[in-house]
Order: C-alpha cells, then sequence, then structure tokens
C-alpha cells in the first residue's frame, strides 16, 4: 500500500484580497492625513511670517 | 478650496462605484478570487511609473537648465513615487503568496521593482536631508530612476519571469474591463488632486525657506 500522502496547501484567497486593498486605502488615507498636517504646519508659519514683516 | 473638496468628493463616490465593479467582476478562470488584486495592483503600478518619469523629468529641468521651479515637481512626483511604489511592492506579495505560494522570488520584474522603489526614496532623503547640494543628489537619483523604468516594464519580457506579461491588460476579458480601467481612471484622478494639493505645497515650502534665509542674511 502507498502511504505517500499529497501535501497540498489551501490559502484562503480573500484575505488577501481585502489585506490588499485595505493596505492602499490605508495608505493613501495617511498620505492624505500626513498633507493636511504638514499644510496645517505651513498654514502657521505663513501667519508667523506675516506678523513678524512690518 | 471649495473646488478641490467637490474634487474629493467625486473621488471618494468613484472609489464606492470602483469596489462595486470589482465585486461584480467575473472570477478568473485559473486564479480564481485572488485574481481581484490586479485591478489595484496595475493601477497603482502605472503610477509609479508615471511619478518616476516625472520626478526623472523635473530632475534633468533642474540639472540642465538649473532652474529650482523644477524642485517642488521632483519632490512631490517622488512622494507620490514612493506612496504609489509602496503599494505596488505591498499587494504584489500578497498575490504572489497564493498565485506562486510565495511571497517573495528574487525575479527580474521584482527585483528591478523594487531597485526603483528604493532609488525613489533615496532621491526623498536625499533632498530632504542632503544639504545645499541636496536638491542635486535628489535629481540625479530620480534621473537614474526613471531610466530604470523601461527596465522594469521590459524585464518580463527581456528575462525569464513568473510574473505575467505587460499584454495581459490589452487581453483582459471584455467582462473585467469596466472594474479594471474604472479602479484606473480613479487611482488617476485621486494622484492627480494630490499632486495638485502637495505641489502648491511645495512651493510654498520653497517660497518660506528663501523668506527665511533673506531674513537670516538681514
Amino acid at each position: 500500500m502507498n502511504n505517500t500522502k499529497l501535501l497540498t496547501e489551501t490559502i484562503p484567497a480573500w484575505p488577501l484580497v481585502v489585506a490588499a486593498y485595505g493596505f492602499v486605502w490605508l495608505a493613501v488615507l495617511a498620505f492624505v492625513a500626513w498633507t493636511f498636517a504638514k499644510l496645517h504646519r505651513l498654514q502657521s508659519q505663513v501667519r508667523a511670517l506675516e506678523n513678524s514683516t512690518p | 478650496m471649495k473646488k478641490f473638496s467637490l474634487l474629493a468628493l467625486g473621488c471618494g463616490l468613484l472609489f464606492g462605484l470602483c469596489t462595486w465593479l470589482v465585486v461584480r467582476a467575473p472570477n478568473e478562470f485559473t486564479m480564481g478570487l485572488i485574481q481581484r488584486i490586479f485591478y489595484i495592483h496595475v493601477p497603482c503600478a502605472m503610477l509609479f511609473f508615471t511619478m518616476a518619469f516625472v520626478a526623472g523629468g523635473a530632475g534633468m529641468v533642474l540639472l540642465v537648465r538649473r532652474s529650482m521651479a523644477a524642485e517642488p515637481w521632483m519632490k512631490t512626483a517622488l512622494e507620490l513615487g514612493i506612496l504609489f511604489g509602496l503599494c505596488v511592492l505591498v499587494t504584489g506579495p500578497l498575490w504572489g503568496r497564493k498565485a506562486w505560494g510565495h511571497w517573495w522570488v528574487w525575479d527580474a520584474r521584482l527585483t528591478t521593482s523594487l531597485i526603483l522603489w528604493l532609488t525613489l526614496v533615496m532621491a526623498r532623503f536625499a533632498h530632504a536631508y542632503g544639504g545645499p547640494g541636496g536638491a542635486q543628489l535628489a535629481a540625479g537619483l530620480s534621473i537614474f530612476g526613471s531610466i530604470n523604468v523601461p527596465f522594469v516594464y521590459f524585464s518580463v519580457s527581456w528575462w525569464r519571469s513568473i510574473h505575467p506579461e505587460p499584454d495581459v491588460v490589452r487581453t483582459l476579458d471584455p467582462a473585467m474591463r469596466p472594474a479594471f480601467w474604472g479602479m484606473t481612471a480613479t487611482m488617476a484622478l485621486l494622484c492627480t488632486l494630490l499632486f495638485v494639493l502637495r505641489l502648491r505645497m511645495a512651493r510654498l515650502e520653497q517660497t518660506i525657506e528663501e523668506h527665511t534665509v533673506e531674513e537670516e542674511l538681514e
């Protein structure tokens, strides 16, 4: 009797698909949040410059 | 700003529509569900290459014409290139794990893509922390990155590779096209919006920097 068993690995696809889409949306959101934080800092720098200019 | 908010809202609605199109798209015959990563992986790759080209072009203008007006363009393109490149380098291995059984293989396409992404990262760091000559160093690296783009694109044809050929978009099933082109258009719109916003900010940063230097000299 042949006891050799075929070892197969079954990976479900849906967690990988969800992870891929989730990562892209999160990366884009993080970039947008970082951009707006930077914009806020720039606006305060501009205000400080305007106040310092006679 | 109101116009920008409206465009951002439109972009959000398009994302919703595209997600629905991706869910509705038929399963690919051999790969099944995992093939749906293609609808986000390929548009991100297109933008990754485009941003690398824009950064290289701006770098060329900066070095040849010595025009500092190109600096914000290069900086913006580098940042967006890094963002979309990271998305390509993360979504690709997620697909590869199921399709090839490996997260990563040192295949020509994957290796050249990683080199391109690292070049953009190096250029951005050189620009931020490179001191007075940082912009020129970043420009040189950006030009090197843009030269690398054709090698990344044609690597699957020039060398033996397990990555699908570039003609996969041309031969796509007609039922899958709305999801693919819808996602591509949405990502391109998002990239354009972010580019315009970030470019304006980079120009403002440059003006503030010039003012600060002038004040320090006075």
